[in-house]
Formats: C-alpha cells, sequence, structure tokens
C-alpha cells in the first residue's frame, strides 16, 4: 500500500506530469472565463493531441481543463454576469450584486476558496468511495452492467422530462451512431453506406469535437454573448484578507462539495445540478437567507463548491464501474481505452499506481489553478474580453487541424464537420444534446452486455429481472421514471386549482 | 417567416412546429433504415443466433427512434396548414453558413490543393471579412500570426505530416 503511494507520489512529481496538469489546469481556465467555450471545448481540441502521450500525463492534461474550467467559469459571472460555464449562473446571482456594490474581492475570493474546497473534498471523497464501490462491483456481471449504462440514459432523460420525447429520440441518435462500422462480434459492416471509411466506425474524438467544438463556436458567429461591457477589477492578485473572511463560511463549504461529488457521480446528472442543489441547500441552512440573491459571498461559495465538487465525484462511476457519467468523462474513458486500459472493478487492483498518481493529481490541479488565479487574476479576467467571433474561427481551425493530426485523413475532418452543423442546429434549437453524447458513450457498452446478457441466458431476456442486483436497477430505473412523473402531475393539479 | 422573426422576441418556442419536423424526419429516417435493415448490415460467416448477431441492438435502436418520433408526427398532422415555424427569433443562420461552407473549400478539398499553410491564412481571412471585420490588424496580422503559430506547433513541435499542395504539381515545382 505504502509502496503504491510512494510509486504515484513520484509519477505525480515527475516534471512531466507537473508541467501537463499546469497547462491543462491553466488552459481549463482560459476556456472557463470566456463564455461560451468552457471545459468541454478545451478538452475536445486538446483530445487528438493527447493521444500520443502516457495515459497519466494524458489525463493529468485534461483532468486540468476540466476542474480549471470551473474555476474560470466563476470569474465573468462575478464581474460580467456573464457565466463562462452554465453551472456558474448561479454564481452570478450573488457575485454580481457584489461586484455592484464594490465587493468584487470578496465574491471572487469566495468563488476561488469555494472552487477549490470544493475541488479538494470531492478528491477525499472519491479517494473513499472508489475502493468501497469496486469490491460491491467485483460481483457484477454482464447483466448489471447494462442495466447501469441504461440507469445512466435513463437518468439523463428524466432530466430533461419537459422534453422527453425528444431526449429518447436523440439518445437513440447516439445509440444509433455508436453502430456505425465494423460490428466487433461478427465482423458484419454496418450501416457504412457503401464507404470504406464508414467502415471503422464513428470516433469518438470527431463526433464530439464536431459537436461541441465546431457547433458550438458556429453558435458563438451570431450571439453576442456578453451582456455589459463594464468590468471592476481594481487588484491585480486576489486580496488575502478576504480569502480569510470568506473561510467563515467552512460549513457551508463542506457541505457543498459533499453535495456537489454526490451529484457527480449519478450519470448525467451534470454540474448545473451540483450549483443548484449547494447553493439552495447553503440558503435554506443559512442564519441570513434573505441575503442571498442580493450578493453574500455565502452564495458564490456554495455554488462554486457545488460544481467543482463534479470532476471528482463524475470519476468514481468511470474508475470503478467503467461507465462514464457525463460527456466530459467519456472522453477520458476513450483515453483509458486508447492506452488498453479499462476501467472497472479490477481498474484499483490492476493499475494501483495510475489510479492515485490521478487522484494526487487532481489535488494538485485544484492547488495550481487556486494560485494561479490568486496571484494573476486581473490578467486572466481580461481575456474575457476578446472578441467571441475571433476565438470561434481560431477555435475551429485549431479542432479541425487536431483531428487531421490523428489519422491524417480528411474523412475525419468531414465527419467533424458534419457533426458541427447538427451540433450547431440542436443548440440553437435547444434540443438536449447531453442525450446524444451518452447514447453515442454508453451504445457499444450497453450492445456488447446485451449481447453477452442474453448470450447467458440463451435468449432469455428475463435474466435482467432474475438476479437481485440488476432487477434492483430495473426498478430503481422505473422509479426514477414514474416518480417524477406523478410529482409533476401533482404541481400542474394543484396549479389548476 | 423573416417578419414574424423580426416581430417576435428572442428565444425557442416550444410551439413551433420546425422543432416536430425535425424530430419526424430523423424518425422517418430511422423507419426508413428499419425497413432496409437487410441491405444495411450484412449477414454474418457464422450462424449466430438473432440474439447474438449484429441485427438485435440497431432494431431495438431504431425502434426507440421511430417511437419516440411518433408524438411529433402526430402534432405535424393535427396542424397540418395552420402550422407556426416560427425558429427563434436569431433569423437566418447566414454568417454560420458561409463559414461552415469555407471550413469544407479550405479544409477538406483545400489544405490538398494549396496546402495547409495557405488554407489556415486565406480561411481566417475570409471568415473574419464574412463576420464584418475590416481593421487591417484584425484581417491581416492576426490571421497571419495565428497561421505561424499553427505551423510552428504542428510541423515543428509535433512532426505532423501535411500533403504537399497539389498545385504546385500543376507547374511542375
Amino acid at each position: 500500500m505504502w509502496e503504491t503511494i510512494l510509486q504515484s507520489l513520484a509519477a505525480t512529481m515527475t516534471v512531466a506530469n507537473l508541467v501537463a496538469l499546469s497547462a491543462g489546469g491553466i488552459m481549463g481556465i482560459i476556456v472557463g472565463i470566456i463564455p461560451g467555450i468552457g471545459p468541454m471545448v478545451g478538452m475536445v481540441i486538446i483530445l487528438p493531441f493527447t493521444y500520443s502521450l502516457p495515459p497519466n500525463i494524458a489525463l493529468s492534461v485534461l483532468l486540468g481543463i476540466f476542474c480549471g474550467g470551473y474555476f474560470g467559469g466563476g470569474i465573468p459571472a462575478i464581474l460580467l454576469r456573464t457565466p463562462g460555464v452554465p453551472s456558474s449562473m448561479m454564481t452570478a446571482l450573488d457575485g454580481y450584486p457584489l461586484t455592484q456594490q464594490g465587493e468584487g474581492q470578496l465574491a471572487l475570493s469566495a468563488a476561488i476558496v469555494g472552487s477549490f474546497a470544493g475541488g479538494i473534498i470531492s478528491v477525499i471523497l472519491l479517494m473513499l468511495m472508489a475502493p468501497a464501490l469496486s469490491k460491491v462491483a467485483v460481483s457484477f456481471s454482464s447483466p448489471e452492467y447494462c442495466m447501469i449504462a441504461v440507469f445512466g440514459l435513463v437518468v439523463v432523460l428524466v432530466m430533461n422530462r419537459k422534453q422527453i420525447a425528444r431526449g429518447a429520440l436523440l439518445t437513440a441518435l447516439g445509440l444509433w451512431f455508436s453502430t456505425v462500422g465494423i460490428d466487433s462480434g461478427t465482423l458484419v459492416p454496418r450501416f457504412d453506406f457503401g464507404s470504406v471509411e464508414m467502415q471503422n466506425g464513428l470516433n469518438i474524438a470527431p463526433m464530439c469535437l464536431g459537436f461541441f467544438g465546431i457547433g458550438q463556436s458556429l453558435l458563438l458567429l451570431e450571439r453576442k454573448v456578453l451582456q455589459t461591457e463594464t468590468m471592476a477589477l481594481t487588484r491585480r492578485a486576489l486580496d488575502f484578507s478576504k480569502i480569510i473572511a470568506v473561510l467563515k463560511y467552512w460549513l457551508t463549504l463542506i457541505k457543498s462539495g459533499v453535495i456537489g461529488t454526490i451529484v457527480g457521480l449519478i450519470p448525467g446528472t451534470g454540474s448545473i445540478t451540483a450549483s443548484f442543489f449547494s447553493y439552495y441547500e447553503a440558503k435554506r441552512s443559512s442564519r441570513n437567507p434573505e441575503s442571498f440573491g442580493k450578493g453574500t459571498p455565502e452564495g458564490c461559495l456554495a455554488s462554486e463548491a457545488g460544481n467543482n465538487a463534479v470532476p471528482g465525484g463524475a470519476m468514481i462511476p468511470l474508475l470503478t464501474l467503467g461507465i462514464p457519467g457525463d460527456p466530459i468523462s467519456a472522453l477520458l474513458l476513450g483515453i483509458f481505452t486508447i492506452n488498453g486500459i479499462f476501467p472497472g472493478p479490477l481498474l484499483l487492483v490492476n493499475e494501483p499506481v495510475l489510479i492515485y498518481t490521478i487522484y494526487f493529481s487532481l489535488i494538485l490541479i485544484n492547488i495550481v489553478a487556486f494560485i494561479t488565479l490568486a496571484l494573476f487574476l486581473r490578467p486572466f479576467a481580461t481575456i474575457v474580453r476578446l472578441p467571441s467571433a475571433i476565438i470561434a474561427i481560431s477555435v475551429m481551425v485549431i479542432s479541425l487541424l487536431g483531428i487531421y493530426s490523428m489519422n491524417l485523413n480528411t474523412f475525419e475532418m468531414a465527419v467533424a464537420i458534419t457533426m458541427g452543423v447538427v451540433g450547431y442546429v440542436f443548440l440553437r434549437l435547444e434540443w438536449p444534446i447531453v442525450p446524444w453524447v451518452l447514447g453515442f458513450v454508453l451504445g457499444p457498452i450497453i450492445e456488447q452486455r446485451l449481447r453477452e446478457s442474453l448470450s447467458i441466458s440463451r435468449g432469455n431476456p428475463l435474466i435482467f429481472v432474475t438476479r437481485p442486483i440488476s432487477l434492483g436497477m430495473v426498478i430503481v430505473c422505473i422509479l426514477i421514471v414514474i416518480i417524477p412523473m406523478l410529482v409533476d402531475w401533482k404541481k400542474n393539479r394543484v396549479a389548476n386549482g | 417567416m423573416e417578419n414574424t422573426e423580426q416581430r417576435a422576441p428572442q428565444g425557442p418556442n416550444p410551439n413551433s412546429q420546425i422543432h416536430d419536423l425535425l424530430s419526424t424526419i430523423l424518425g422517418v429516417f430511422a423507419g426508413m433504415l428499419l425497413v432496409t435493415l437487410n441491405l444495411q448490415i450484412g449477414e454474418p460467416a457464422a450462424n449466430y443466433p438473432f440474439y447474438k448477431g449484429p441485427k438485435i441492438f440497431p432494431i431495438l435502436v431504431l425502434a426507440v427512434m421511430v417511437v419516440s418520433s411518433l408524438p411529433s408526427l402526430y402534432r405535424l398532422i393535427r396542424t397540418f396548414g395552420r402550422s407556426n415555424w416560427w425558429l427563434d427569433g436569431y433569423g437566418w443562420p447566414v454568417k454560420p453558413a458561409i463559414v461552415t461552407f469555407l471550413l469544407v473549400l479550405f479544409f477538406i478539398f483545400g489544405i490538398s490543393w494549396i496546402g495547409m499553410e495557405a488554407a489556415v491564412l486565406f480561411f481566417l481571412i475570409l471568415s473574419l471579412l464574412v463576420l464584418g471585420y475590416r481593421q487591417i490588424g484584425i484581417v491581416f496580422i492576426y490571421p497571419l500570426l495565428y497561421t505561424i503559430i499553427i505551423v510552428v506547433l504542428f510541423k515543428y513541435a509535433l512532426k505532423i505530416w501535411f500533403p504537399e499542395p497539389l498545385i504546385l504539381n500543376l507547374f511542375g515545382v
């Protein structure tokens, strides 16, 4: 055990890893600060370059962007009332009023301390919960894995229940995309439409890069995202007396970090839900709930601690079950599988050094992001003033060349542009896009586990309800569909008298 | 549609049939794939039982697509003739369409014909002009600097091979 920890510490403290996590963290802050870009776009831009790196270095870069993005997202929310990442909209509720009152430093201190504490709490919980969940998951077989993946899709659908038919359609569309190419079980080509390139299947990098990178950039070309041009920030660095001042909300910090981690580990919920729940729990338990929404550092702190705890939480199902709970975790899963590492219950046994290296890297990323923002707040904050259209076309160029550099063929660039147009249409129509991505990522897992389960039972689908854990998952899936529907129906009845 | 969009407030309209139309198109597409499944998926060499074969999962997925598009199809038929096609008040996507065309032109075809450097430079200059920028610093100097950074990053730092421009062959270079 101690030997593993020492080896992991040594791997974490190598120059290459420290450079990777620092670069990732700083890049994450930059993409987080720019409204409309965010950590997902940042990660997909960098993804093609990470394929040739060792897995721990690649993961450090991507996790740096993941965590740094949430650190950065709170800054424009506080200074300009424009969230850099959607989950920082709760931060804007109190942050911007504080800025208007001349307390921008206090709001930023609360947000950055909140992000730091949320990140650290989630890593501690990850270290405690991952081994326990792995022990349970050892007894899982194909039907259980299949149902867990289905559970992830059902949760995403329920989260988008106002557009449930559309969500189901997009989920199924994502699942269908995952079937394109040669079937690994029977070596039969599927849906290749006569194209040799299509027989290789659709790679996650051009699909996600097109959908998020190019799609989001096309949207940025026609939308002015900044709501105000005035940015009040007098000091270059954070005021440390304000950091001390916000530490009196330590209990809110811990609660928000725990809420964010738990929300993060539930597939499909995401950082917006985490910051929403953290904010309202802080408001409910506050001594001054009336100050929320008018400008209290406690609100900024709760929201940011909640959303920055999500990356750590999302790693729990990814590492222990091999099931990504959100699109960002799906990209991390890609890094694992490309390097021949398959996340699941045995990962902690087979790759303990890598796992502990990830834990330590996550802690260091949070420290680097905190120090970077504390010391260089104003230079980073001015990034928000870059014209969004110029950022958008620059993102498109680097995205497409990154895709080209993976396989040196133009087919994947064409896939990325096509998916960019599809992503733009979905984003513009405000269709839920997370179901599509999770469908695409979970498709191969569900198909493989479904066929294995049916092979075990010789084609009898009742295998999913004759095994206790699988049956439990089926019941949970049904309940999480029915209960919100009943609650909505009751609310509508009360509203209609 | 243009006038309606100018009058209406910006934002999505859940009652617009644009959403239903797109859902229905996706559902019809899935239905066509289901009907032609035997043409889309060949028979495996070995005789697999259906539950192990390559068709079971696509059938399930395409069936879900068809079923989940049925409510949209129903609404589309019910409101036929008095449909509201209002999109979101942001007008037609002219700039994104032109930039997408430039992306295809310079990156799918341009890279092999004129080379990566020229493709990136011309794409950036033309896109910035299309987006309404006219300052020399933004339209010419920024693309030039960005292209230099891209060339250094991809060609020299990452050592990515890019094809020799075909246009040079035409001139016998």
